[in-house]
């Protein structure tokens, strides 16, 4: 089996061979730094290959294996992680030129726990710079340039964790680590046709991972399936967490928002969501419209964030090395950040009490809701984002307001052949519930073990 | 996130004449060339564009908070610093 091949395997099928030692961890390690390196420049997806620390973390993987030690599914599996995931002695950009000399003298929690794990860290992935956290109009708003699209590489992988979607896509790694403060996870999932899961606000641990905004910022797994996404959760999860088949996805009650098209996206879009009812609908499960609750999450969602980026970042304004970042915009965000006084945020987050209330009585009726990740698919790398994106996201504002963990899984195909995903969001630490849908959709269905051009 | 918040640059193009935008960005520091280049090397006065986004931005942002001012909260809501809802009560 040729590299591409193997890494194109998910996680639960690559470990049985690493068990079974048909695979060594050093082996798929040298694939995935091959790849990564031969590859990673098409696509823009690559801040640094940790080659040297990828293969002594391989052999010791392999020698535990040997010796009957095994640690488990992620065991001598290689990934990369967001480089705004602190890693010692290793440079951590943030993805913005102000940091590019950055190295910390320790490694970010997560990192800490999926090398307790065995797993293999061979890169660290490209990003939007400070994850988007002073806002971007342009996909070339990163370090390393605009990501490029594993499935049309003249089109944007979205972002911020840019890199992540386009490596997995590409079968650099096999998983991948991401963040999602408002759609980080999400959407580069969507684009790149590839299982994305946005844990619950709180459920992985922050620290050594670059801050944009303390009360949203969220750290998850992107992946080739929702099983190989509850894996890696698993292992980072600073609270327990049991993927243990219990939940029937067929008895949970299921919900999908019927957005408008009419203004804003793509018919191709709406009519593969359509389709993904259906299968679901064919496997058992019952689904009807529900509206969420009239308030505005994407209004106060903004206002949080944009007060606590600017605090997050006030020594890049401060040293004026903000005018280094690559969006020539970025400074403006202080400005717009100076006009929301101390009561405003306050008011905001009293506002986001109130819908966070709102979204539980919203969950005593339902345990899932669905809906397009995305109105659109993969934009050109040189379209304005803000008319690229275009519309509201009143689903993207409540889950990241409101903390909901999310999965985004690949659904279909677009305008140009390009991937669409559907969005399944639970109530706060019901991940289970929403990882046992995604996993009932993608046995019914092929388009996660669908593959970008080679 | 996937991209700037809802909040700035909808669009380009009208802006200067809203509300108060204007004589914000005329006192912008970052309008300021000689004085923000002495205090930051790689600082450089906004572009015609850019005024124009930023006032829009602006005026964005102003109108989103007088939405957000003129909304009415029981006294007894507090702020949700403690974030999503804790483990205890999960539903």
């Amino acid at each position: 089996m040729s590299g591409a091949d193997l890494l194109a395997l998910p996680v639960s099928e690559l470990s049985p061979l690493l068990l079974s030692r048909k695979v060594t961890a050093t082996a798929l390690a040298e694939m995935s730094l091959a790849r990564l390196e031969e590859l990673g420049p098409r696509y823009n997806a690559v801040a640094l290959v940790t080659r040297d620390l990828a293969l002594e973390q391989a052999r010791e993987a392999d020698r535990e294996i040997a010796a009957g030690r095994h640690r488990g599914p992620l065991h001598g599996i290689p990934y990369g992680a967001k480089d705004l995931l602190d890693t010692k002695g290793l440079r951590t950009t943030w993805g913005a030129r102000p940091y590019s000399a950055r190295v910390p003298d320790s490694d970010a929690e997560v990192i800490g726990r999926l090398r307790e794990a065995g797993a293999v860290l061979v890169a660290k992935l490209a990003m939007i710079e400070l994850a988007g956290g002073l806002g971007y109009n342009i996909a070339a708003a990163s370090a390393t340039g605009p990501a490029k699209n594993p499935w049309k590489t003249d089109c944007w992988t979205c972002g911020s964790s840019s890199g992540s979607g386009a490596a997995v896509a590409a079968r650099l790694v096999p998983f991948a680590i991401g963040s999602e403060t408002w759609g980080s996870i999400l959407c580069p999932s969507s684009f790149c046709g590839v299982t994305g899961l946005r844990p619950t606000y709180d459920r992985v641990s922050r620290r050594g991972a670059m801050a944009l905004s303390w009360t949203m910022d969220k750290i998850g797994p992107l992946a080739k399936s929702a099983r190989d996404c509850a894996t890696v959760l698993s292992a980072i999860s600073s609270r327990p967490i049991a993927f243990d088949g219990s939940v029937d996805p067929r008895k949970l009650r299921v919900a999908f928002l019927d957005l408008d098209f009419g203004k804003f996206g793509e018919k191709e879009v709406a009519a593969a969501f359509e389709n993904a009812l259906g299968a679901l609908r064919s496997a058992g499960v019952e689904i009807r419209e529900a509206k969420l609750p009239d308030l505005p999450f994407e209004d106060v969602a903004g206002i949080v964030i944009q007060a606590e980026a600017a605090a997050a970042f006030e020594n890049l304004e401060k040293s004026g090395r903000v005018f280094e970042l690559a969006d020539p915009d970025a400074p403006l965000a202080f400005e717009i950040a100076r006009k929301i006084g101390a009561t405003d945020y306050i008011k905001a987050m009293r506002l986001r009490t109130v819908m966070q209330e709102a979204m539980a009585r919203f969950f005593s009726e339902w345990d899932l809701v669905l809906a397009p990740t995305e109105r659109y698919v993969a934009s050109r790398l040189d379209r304005k984002l803000d008319e690229a994106l275009a519309g509201p996201d009143v689903l993207g504002g409540a889950g990241n307001l409101c903390g909901l963990p999310a999965v985004s899984v690949p659904c279909g195909f677009g305008k140009e052949g390009l991937p669409v995903g559907m969005a399944i969001v639970g109530a706060p630490w019901r991940e289970e519930n929403v990882v046992a849908l995604a996993e009932l959709y993608q046995a019914n269905t092929d388009w996660h073990t669908k593959e970008p051009p080679k | 996130m996937r991209n700037r918040t809802g909040l700035t640059r909808r669009s380009l193009g009208k802006a200067l004449a809203a509300s108060g935008a204007a004589a914000l960005v005329s006192s912008s520091p970052f309008l300021r060339g000689a004085e923000a280049k002495a205090a930051a090397p790689a600082a450089r006065p906004l572009s015609r564009e850019q005024k124009k986004d930023l006032a829009k931005a602006l005026s964005d942002t102003e109108k989103t908070l007088n939405k957000l001012r003129a909304r009415d909260l029981d006294e007894s809501v507090a702020p949700a610093f403690a974030i999503a809802i804790p483990e205890e009560r999960r539903p």
